[in-house]
């Protein structure tokens, strides 16, 4: 197997290779996270072609992928693990944005500890061990201490030849702030696998929207996950509005005297798709705050299943942790299973959660037709006017405005 | 030709139990129509059937506009054929700013899109001749305004959708008196001949800036009375008891005053309170 593993993952170092093998025989007496009543055989796991692909940067950008790209400002564009196209003005001179490869050609050291590293740690859930034994996509974001971003950097992250299995790791150093648009997106039908690290450090704001644009026939898994330091800041927006069968597992680690986190998530499901989506806040630390808020259509005979978890560790007092999801649901067929989970082992606590799942308010809709709006021009501005909180949030107009594109053809009764 | 509506025998049900009973009332363009009456007869239930509110079936009779019988018609195509209703209880729509939904609102009833600029004038004017705050556009559709808002916001919408017909289902409670001057003279602004307005009311002191043509008063689901303004000034000074006298009517009220329930709301929890133990 090694020598299988030696001609697939043919740039890799031998080290990294012994990684890889131990990780798969890892895997093998793992099992599948449990995730609420999710029937895992829609995902077909097994079955991988995962392929290492080196590509050279372009100046322009194929139509195929220039279609599915809103905003070409302060881009960086990674297809098949490659950077294959990069436009970023002079705010971002300071920020070290390298690929795998990249880290490997120029054999720059800082990068590949951090990327070795992470083949080292072993987890007990399979996918995310899946996600290191085959990685064949991995990015680095650093902001160096005292840097401050005002531009949004967009990420685009493209799988087409090979299945993804993709990770990026975000360190914002001491009060550094970042704003980082991020948009998955597939050219072919595969599988994804995609996970991502943030690290907050003391005093930095970092804003992370991340927008999944799968396509119907791409399986994914996607496992997102925070840690914020003192008086750290992260502000994560999900827009999951994927086409296809979605895992997508947040988790936010509230590490440091008043961490702060918001998690404010948009949630799309329709046809006969599953998806799965967990938020997990966890309050490791006394005096610290998450929100989490979950906004969800469902429609046709979509299937979405949200668990909201607040948790507070012993010890962890004056935290605070509230969260509230609201689901829509658009059809008699669709299945909503939305859970609020508030754990608390502290006494000295502040804490809130609740639930609602209901059709488009009949009043609302009532008065708007009242005005001459039809039922639906009344029902797409109700419901764009209930995911507004999290699209306000995306800061760049061109990406909010397909992003609203996206719902509203979503949408299309 | 001047528009008309025409309410014929108009009877309506809500939950089984029958609220209208025969109402009958025409209503010109260029005329003011006011109807009064106490609480429990059936007004709102008749502004919300002449609307088209789905909750409330016509079980016999007619509403005729411009002789068209618009009873199997939907709200959205009723307003689209110029009919308003000014809410007694407009909703609250979080997410959805005030001018999005005035812009779709005007361009669903012309078919036509409507110039941003053009639109942003007129939409200012219509803002400052009502005295609301100048950041309404943008904020959400009554969502955190107060009573008064919400009633001039009805009114500014009437403005902009310029409709044939309005119902105004007492748009002047939860007016001050200076909001009442404002609201009144707005609408007051409208008169002319290719415009009726159906005023439903309780006191008679927004008819100091709009003098009604007509002045009716509603008793068990149907039209009892019908006179011009001295008819206001009998009723301010002596309420209704002479009325019912006169018709021998002991219970004006369409159906009896229900005990008062206070259901448990989602979001609240169990508690002996709201559960009324």
């Amino acid at each position: 197997m090694r020598d299988q593993l030696m001609v697939h993952f043919k740039y890799d170092d031998h080290n990294i290779i012994d990684l890889r093998k131990k990780l798969i025989d890892e895997m093998k007496h793992q099992s599948l996270p449990k995730i609420g009543k999710i029937p895992f055989k829609y995902f077909n796991f097994d079955k991988l072609k995962v392929q290492y692909i080196k590509e050279d940067k372009v100046t322009e950008l194929h139509q195929k992928i220039l279609s599915k790209i809103d905003d070409l400002e302060n881009i960086v564009v990674l297809k098949d693990g490659n950077i294959i196209y990069s436009n970023l003005d002079e705010t971002f001179n300071k920020v070290k944005i390298m690929s795998y490869f990249e880290a490997l050609e120029n054999n720059d050291k800082e990068a590949l500890s951090i990327f070795t590293k992470r083949f080292e740690q072993i987890d007990k859930d399979k996918l995310k061990t899946m996600n290191k034994a085959y990685q064949n996509s991995a990015l680095l974001i650093k902001v160096p201490k005292n840097v401050v971003v005002k531009e949004a950097l967009k990420l685009h992250i493209i799988g087409e030849k090979s299945d993804l299995f993709h990770h990026t790791t975000i360190y914002c150093e001491t009060s550094s702030e970042l704003t980082i648009v991020e948009k998955i997106d597939n050219l072919q039908p595969i599988q994804v696998n995609y996970m991502s690290d943030v690290y907050v450090s003391e005093n930095a704001k970092v804003n992370y929207i991340g927008i999944d644009r799968l396509s119907e026939d791409a399986n994914a898994y996607i496992n997102r996950c925070g840690h914020v330091h003192d008086n750290g800041s992260l502000i994560y927006a999900l827009g999951q509005l994927n086409d296809g069968n979605t895992i997508s597992n947040n988790v936010i680690e509230l590490l440091g005297k008043n961490a702060y986190c918001e998690s404010r998530n948009v949630l799309f499901t329709d046809k006969d798709k599953v998806h799965a989506i967990t938020v997990h806040v966890k309050h490791l630390s006394p005096y610290s705050k998450g929100t989490i808020t979950n906004h969800g259509i469902v429609k046709d005979k979509g299937y979405l299943s949200v668990d909201g978890i607040g948790k507070i560790h012993q010890g962890m007092n004056h935290s605070n942790s509230s969260q509230q999801t609201n689901i829509v649901t658009l059809s008699p067929d669709a299945t909503v299973n939305a859970n609020p989970y508030l754990l608390i082992d502290e006494y000295d606590v502040f804490a809130g959660h609740g639930a609602g799942v209901g059709k488009v308010d009949e009043d609302q809709l009532y008065y708007l037709m009242s005005r001459g709006l039809k039922r639906t021009e009344a029902e797409k501005l109700i419901i764009l006017g209930f995911l507004s909180p999290i699209i306000e949030m995306i800061s760049s107009d061109r990406i909010k405005e397909s992003f609203i594109k996206t719902i509203e053809n979503k949408l299309s009764f | 030709m001047k528009p008309v509506l025409e309410i014929k025998n108009l009877h309506v049900e809500v939950d089984d139990k029958e609220i209208l009973k025969g109402v009958n009332l025409t209503i010109k363009g260029g005329e003011i129509h006011v109807i009064m009456g106490p609480n429990g007869t059936g007004k709102s239930t008749l502004s919300s059937a002449i609307m088209g509110n789905p909750k409330y079936h016509v079980i016999e009779g007619k509403i005729l506009l411009n002789d068209e019988n618009v009873i199997d018609m939907p709200v959205d195509e009723r307003a689209r054929k110029g009919l308003f209703l000014a809410m007694q209880y407009p909703s609250e729509v979080p997410g959805v700013t005030n001018s999005d939904f005035i812009r779709t609102a005007m361009q669903s009833k012309t078919g036509k899109s409507i110039p941003l600029y053009k639109f942003i004038m007129d939409f200012d004017k219509a803002i400052e001749k009502l005295q609301m705050r100048s950041d309404l556009p943008h904020r959400y559709l009554n969502d955190g305004f107060s009573g008064g808002e919400k009633k001039r916001n009805e009114i500014l919408q009437m403005l902009m959708l310029k409709p044939t017909f309005a119902i105004l289902d007492e748009i002047d409670s939860g007016l001050d008196v200076d909001a009442l001057k404002i609201v009144g003279e707005a609408i007051d602004s409208l008169r002319s001949e290719t415009f009726g307005c159906l005023l439903i009311t309780h006191y008679q002191r927004i008819l100091d800036y709009i003098k009604p043509d007509y002045v009716h008063v509603m008793m068990k689901g149907a039209i009892v009375k019908s006179g011009g303004m001295e008819l206001i000034e009998k009723i301010d000074q002596e309420g209704y008891d002479w009325i019912k006298e006169e018709l021998g009517i002991e219970n004006e009220r369409v159906v009896p005053e229900e005990a008062h329930k206070r259901p448990a709301m989602i979001g609240e929890c169990a508690t002996k309170k709201s559960l009324d133990l």
